[in-house]
């Protein structure tokens, strides 16, 4: 009894590893922006597979809800850790209730294989309209004035710049807004002016599309935004952004536009006195240098990072000043930038690394790094710096071994020199290949299929001449028959049987050894007797024999059925004799 | 008249010779000139005149490691990678190439940070074998070394009936079995498998050849591929461990085209 209960169990525990080892490897989760809002807001829901099978995870299964339910866009990353794989599938949608009281996102299901996986429901409180919303972050319900009632198109577009004066090499955010009461069939073509004279830096989709109310019509609005920087001063006139889009989706109605509204800028010169090393770059900055490394090695390289972080032309940022850095060797130096994904103007930081190793031990200082940028909001001119950093640097160990240039750009060594050789190479491969390999590898294997071949014929004839001259024999004698079917099958009767009877005479006289000699059937049929021929086999030679001189001498009293049974019994006394 | 014939067929051999010696010539010009330009600190400037030589001299591996440390110099780290893998297929066992390979992957290292550099080397660690560090040519040599001693051996045997000749032919023919098993895998892995490097920083690898299908992963620049399927625009990359993707043709520096 007790044995039977470990082995139940032991058989239950089997199943679950297999099946545990079977199941897809894959988390599913669901999470919103908010979870309070008024009717008519939209939120965002976020749908994220991870896993090993995340990748063979269907779309998440939108049940009924009370929303309207848009997906918005998919991305997929993925995570190389320790030899796996695991990958993240992330889905957006952008949900709009449609009534207010407490709401609920039920489960939402993935199919990963056969399974399906399913979400947490998540609760949503949506206020009725006029209530005002509780969250500060999400996105606002706009009130439109009655100068808007006039926008009565289902379509329409508004730019602007979020100020109408500003320096050169000042950002000037340039916002056009695309309103629609209804959908899109296919995302429409929106055109913005060319900005000539200026620097365009597009800011990143922040946010999903808001509502907006105009006059008693709701609107979805999305917005499209610009940085831009001048680059001389003057008076800008930019013309109308445009949106076409299709009415129905198969287009039978035509392209529709709408234009929005041209915009005007004003730019100003920079003022006198920019400070040396000024690289025209304005906005607001701040600057930082760090290392990892608090002390150092002679030989042995330190990474030092200047970031420059602030709110302007990021990706245009140029290197900052360097110190005095004579106590290093410095190698490349790299650069990277990023753009914050926060509202409003273009911020961001970018980054300038510097690979310096010591040359002497002691204590170094690396800084400081300089910047100077024009302020709009001050109107004047800053140099911001670094703090220096200060290195420990011990004595070294000497050279880095050659053989590991990938963990440590080693002191002494930089990119090896060119070399300068005299011609190049600019002949084609001549390495065997192909045809001329298969030939070399074959030609042995011919050699010595060549001797045993010369060999075996050479023991044929002249090691043993009675088998080479047997095999010649038979040999020609069914050629001899072979022109004797091409006789039959021409008709040529008499011929046919001619030509037989002389074959197989011929070669049943010499196989007798008497070859050459004029033999009558009956010696012939005796010295086959005398050879130890059976009477069965001396029987179909006389038939045979008997068929072509009864043919020769008495042409007509044969058929074609003859001929071939004659054939036939020529055949056999080849084989026999 | 047979003199006549000889001066006839002369001038139709050195016909046939000028057009490859004057492209000769002119990548040899072309070398010396980015040999200059590099020396003088113009790096984009060498790099131009290498490609130029390159055309013409497509195997030469010390054009190629010129070419890459130009790259190198002109910032483009990527492409010197590619340079780099390209000249050690001609000269697998060059030292300063295998050198500059690794001071330039360094490089991206420090760019992108230590975590990506050890993901793209273990993605890479496949294709960076020992088979891989040796060429077509030396295996053939090897082969046919073992091939030609078994040859003769093969044909003396049918000569002559010696055991001990039967003996030294089974083993060279053993030898040279698996010298060629080597080759052939090394023809069928390397040679004709197209191999390229990814340029261009960060690149996202597709599930299709277009922009508009979703972005599979990313990888960092300077990672060795294989090239499964190029389509115009397009090529079907696959990674070390497995993944496969489409990315533009503009994100691929060709280290080999397959023979």
């Amino acid at each position: 009894m007790r044995a039977g209960a470990t082995a139940l169990l032991f058989l239950l525990f089997a199943a679950a590893s297999a099946w545990a080892a079977d199941a897809p490897d894959v988390s599913v989760a669901a999470e919103v922006n908010r979870a309070r809002l008024r009717v008519g807001e939209p939120l965002r829901l976020i749908v994220t597979v991870t896993g090993r099978d995340a990748q063979s995870a269907s779309p998440p299964e939108l049940p009924d809800m009370p929303f309207i339910a848009e997906s918005t866009g998919s991305s997929s990353s993925f995570s190389w850790v320790n030899g796996r794989t695991s990958y993240t599938i992330r889905r957006d949608y952008t949900l709009v209730p449609m009534k207010e009281g407490a709401l609920t996102i039920p489960p939402l299901g993935v199919r990963v294989g056969d399974r399906v996986y399913r979400t947490r429901p998540i609760e949503i409180a949506a206020l009725p309209p006029e209530q005002a919303a509780p969250d500060a972050g999400g996105s606002k319900v706009i009130e439109r004035g009655p100068e808007a009632e006039a926008a009565r198109a289902r379509v329409f577009l508004e730019e602007r710049v979020d100020k109408p004066t500003a320096y050169v090499g000042e950002q000037v955010l340039y916002i056009s807004e695309i309103n629609y009461l209804q959908r899109f069939w296919r995302r429409p073509e929106h055109a913005v002016p060319e900005f000539t004279g200026f620097l365009v830096e597009p800011i990143p989709d922040r946010a999903p599309p808001e509502r907006v109310k105009v006059g008693d019509r709701w609107y979805m609005q999305e917005r499209v935004e610009f940085a831009l920087f001048a680059t001389k001063p003057g008076t800008f006139a930019f013309e109308a952004a445009t949106l076409a889009w299709q009415e129905d989706p198969f287009g039978g109605s035509g392209q529709k536009q709408a234009r929005g509204n041209p915009v005007t800028l004003e730019i100003l010169p920079l003022p006198e006195g920019a400070p040396e090393g000024f690289s025209g770059l304005v906005g607001a900055f701040e600057i930082a240098a760090s290392t990892k490394e608090a002390e150092a090695e002679v030989g042995k390289p330190v990474t030092v990072k200047v970031v420059v972080q602030g709110e302007g032309n990021v990706p245009a940022i140029r290197e900052p000043a360097r110190p005095d850095l004579s106590a290093f060797k410095l190698y490349e130096s790299a650069s990277s930038h990023k753009i914050y994904e926060a509202p409003g103007p273009l911020s961001g930081e970018k980054t300038f690394e510097y690979l310096l190793v010591p040359q002497a031990p002691g204590e170094a200082e690396v800084g400081p790094f300089r910047l100077s940028f024009f302020d709009p909001a001050a109107k004047a001119y800053r140099t911001v710096e670094t703090a220096p950093l200060r290195l420990s640097v011990r004595p070294g160990a000497g050279a880095a071994s050659a053989a590991a240039p990938v963990e440590g750009l080693a002191a002494g060594t930089d990119v090896r020199p060119l070399k300068l050789v005299g011609a190049l190479r600019t002949s084609g491969d001549r390495t065997p290949r192909g045809a001329l390999l298969w030939t070399l590898v074959a030609a042995p294997w011919l050699a010595a299929g060549g001797v045993l071949g010369a060999r075996l014929l050479r023991a044929r004839v002249i090691e043993n001449p009675k088998v080479f001259s047997e095999q010649r024999l038979r040999a020609k004698a069914r050629r001899e028959l072979t022109a004797a079917s091409k006789l039959l099958e021409e008709g040529r009767r008499e011929d046919f049987y001619v030509e037989l009877s002389r074959a197989v005479s011929a070669y049943l006289a010499e196989r007798c050894g008497r070859g050459g000699a004029s033999l009558t059937r009956a010696e012939l049929l005796a010295l086959l007797r005398a050879r130890g021929g059976s009477d069965e086999a001396l029987a179909g030679v006389a038939r045979l024999l008997e068929t072509c001189d009864h043919a020769k001498f008495a042409p007509g009293a044969a058929g074609g059925g003859d001929m071939r049974e004659a054939l036939a019994l020529a055949e056999e006394a080849l084989g026999r004799w | 008249m047979v003199r006549r014939g000889a001066i006839l067929a002369l001038a139709l051999l050195v016909a046939a010779a000028s057009p490859a010696r004057a492209a000769s010539q002119l990548a040899e010009q072309a070398f010396r000139e980015g040999n200059e330009r590099y020396l003088k600190g113009d790096y984009a400037g060498a790099v131009s005149r290498y490609e130029s030589a390159a055309q013409a001299a497509p195997r030469d591996a010390a054009l190629l490691y010129n070419l890459g440390n130009a790259y190198l110099k002109s910032g483009d780290t990527a492409r010197a990678i590619a340079a780099y893998e390209r000249s050690l297929l001609y000269e697998p066992r060059d030292k300063d190439a295998a050198w500059n390979l690794g001071y330039a992957k360094g490089l991206l290292a420090r760019r992108y940070g230590g975590d990506i550099l050890k993901q793209n080397e273990q993605i890479a660690a496949a294709f960076d074998t020992a088979l891989a560090r040796t060429t077509r040519g030396e295996l053939t040599a090897l082969f046919l070394a073992l091939y030609a001693p078994f040859s003769a051996l093969l044909v003396f045997r049918a000569i002559r009936r010696s055991p001990a000749a039967a003996r030294a032919a089974a083993l060279f023919g053993a030898l040279s079995l698996v010298a060629g098993g080597v080759l052939a895998f090394h023809v069928a892995a390397y040679d004709r498998a197209p191999r390229g490097v990814l340029v261009g920083g960060t690149v996202a690898i597709k599930s299709g050849p277009d922009e508009g299908y979703e972005t599979t992963f990313t990888v960092h620049e300077g990672l060795l591929v294989r090239v499964e399927e190029t389509r115009p625009g397009w090529s079907r990359v696959k990674l070390a461990n497995g993944l496969v993707g489409w990315i533009p043709e503009a994100s691929l520096a060709w280290v080999s085209r397959g023979a």
